[in-house]
């Protein structure tokens, strides 16, 4: 049996989720983006590994709340069952969890943005991230998402483990490699290259 | 060109057109006829000093090094000021949330969906920065103009120089945001027009601070000494 059957074109999708309603919501999201194709749902991780070893799927959405305390468990299933692993985000995620996961979706995005974001090749979501990655060094990139979720200088070099002097100074370059001085236009960059996720700061 | 008492107005809006707010703020009003700069401003009652002073500015864009300021000048400039905040609240401002709108509607990125929030937060600052010009610092200046002794006294130069800093930071940002960074869909004509107002705004409020730094605050201090 395929993953995807080439012929219908159609996909075997598992949805890894507590919530139930995430579930049937996101499935219902799914439908409206005329992927058509089974989608199996799974709500802890020992059933998100059985349900993988019965079959395989072409695409897995899978909550950060199942992967948070158990990241070794996930990232050895994401290298044993090959397929696109994506990342249901509706928070600003820690940048180690972005880097296991093929792609991210936002959950708080509009349906029409949801339904894009589904019928997408994976490249062109990586690419504003990519984007984002050859302007501005790792350092940098830390920096500037701590620098977009509030914290101070002194906190950012705190939890950063450097001076507040060095924070200072990858400011300065922030500033000078993007153009853009304030933390809320620095804000609308970090969103727009996908480096954070929308929260409630920014009602539209 | 340079505008001298005896240019005729229409000869002046004609080879520039920039003078046209201006005189719209000073309240010199079209169907100018024949009127000189002159008898326009003397027929208004505008201090004539003082329409030279801000319309040469606009014009070079550096405030000339061999004007003296004088004092007596000021209740007129601060009219002028006070009726350019009156344009930017009521014509700019809402001429550039609309844009905004209609850009928003185009396209759906998240980060675009932002720059309202944004241009919400731009603007609660700039009402603020206004509302301490007009109920502060205007105040405040002509007392110190009329001579009156007057104990109350919120106005801090520092904090006021401060206030346009922000401002003109938060407009760059927009603007930057929206020439490199904002992805395009079916926006590009309404990002465009959006653009061109937020030039203007900014050349606009670049000569409003210029006015402010250069004139207004050693003008105050001025007073301030001579009061002491």
């Amino acid at each position: 049996m395929n993953a995807i059957d080439m012929a219908t074109q159609s996909e075997h999708i598992l949805i890894a989720h507590p919530s139930a309603i995430v579930y049937l919501g996101f499935s219902s999201v799914i439908k409206m983006a005329n992927i058509k194709g089974e989608i199996v749902y799974a709500y802890s991780l020992s059933q998100l590994e059985s349900r993988l070893k019965m079959q395989p799927y072409s695409r897995v959405f899978i909550s950060p709340m199942l992967v948070l305390n158990a990241v070794p468990v996930v990232a050895d299933l994401v290298q044993r069952f090959h397929c696109r692993w994506v990342l249901l985000v509706s928070e600003i995620m820690p940048r180690q969890l972005n880097e296991l996961f093929h792609e991210r979706i936002f959950l708080d995005d509009s349906v029409d943005e949801l339904i894009k974001s589904l019928n997408n090749n994976p490249e062109p979501q990586q690419n504003h991230s990519e984007l984002a990655k050859q302007i501005l060094s790792d350092r940098e990139l830390d920096v500037l998402k701590l620098l977009v979720e509030g914290f101070s200088n002194k906190e950012i070099a705190d939890k950063l483990y450097i001076s507040t002097h060095t924070v200072i100074s990858h400011r300065k370059n922030i500033i000078q490699k993007t153009g853009i001085k304030s933390v809320s236009g620095l804000t609308i960059f970090a969103v727009v290259n996908k480096l954070i996720g929308v929260d409630d700061y920014f009602p539209t | 060109m340079n505008l001298i008492p005896e240019t005729k107005l229409a000869e002046a809006v004609e080879s520039l057109p920039a003078l046209l707010p201006i005189m719209e703020r000073f309240g010199l009003p079209l169907g100018v006829g024949e009127h000189t700069i002159q008898t326009m401003c003397a027929d208004k009652g505008v201090d004539i000093n003082v329409f030279l002073f801000v319309s040469n500015l606009y014009l070079s864009g550096e405030v000339s090094k061999d004007i003296r300021f004088e004092s007596v000048w000021l209740p007129c400039l601060l009219r002028y000021l006070q009726q350019s905040h009156n344009e930017y609240l009521e014509e700019r401002y809402p001429e550039i949330k609309a844009q905004i709108s209609k850009m928003q509607a185009l396209n759906e990125n998240r980060g675009v969906k932002m720059v309202g929030h944004f241009f919400e937060e731009y603007m609660k600052e700039v009402n603020e920065h206004l509302d301490y010009e007009n109920n502060t610092v205007f105040p405040y200046i002509l007392q110190l103009v009329g001579g009156q002794l007057s104990g109350q006294n919120n106005f801090s130069v520092d904090e006021y120089k401060e206030h346009h800093d922000d401002i003109e930071e938060k407009l760059a940002d927009l603007k930057n945001l929206l020439i490199r960074h904002l992805p395009v869909e079916n926006d590009g004509r309404s990002r465009r027009i959006l653009l061109e107002h937020l030039f203007k705004l900014e050349f606009d409020l670049h000569i409003h601070s210029m006015i402010e730094d250069h004139v207004l605050i050693p003008l105050v201090e001025k007073l301030e000494n001579e009061r002491n």
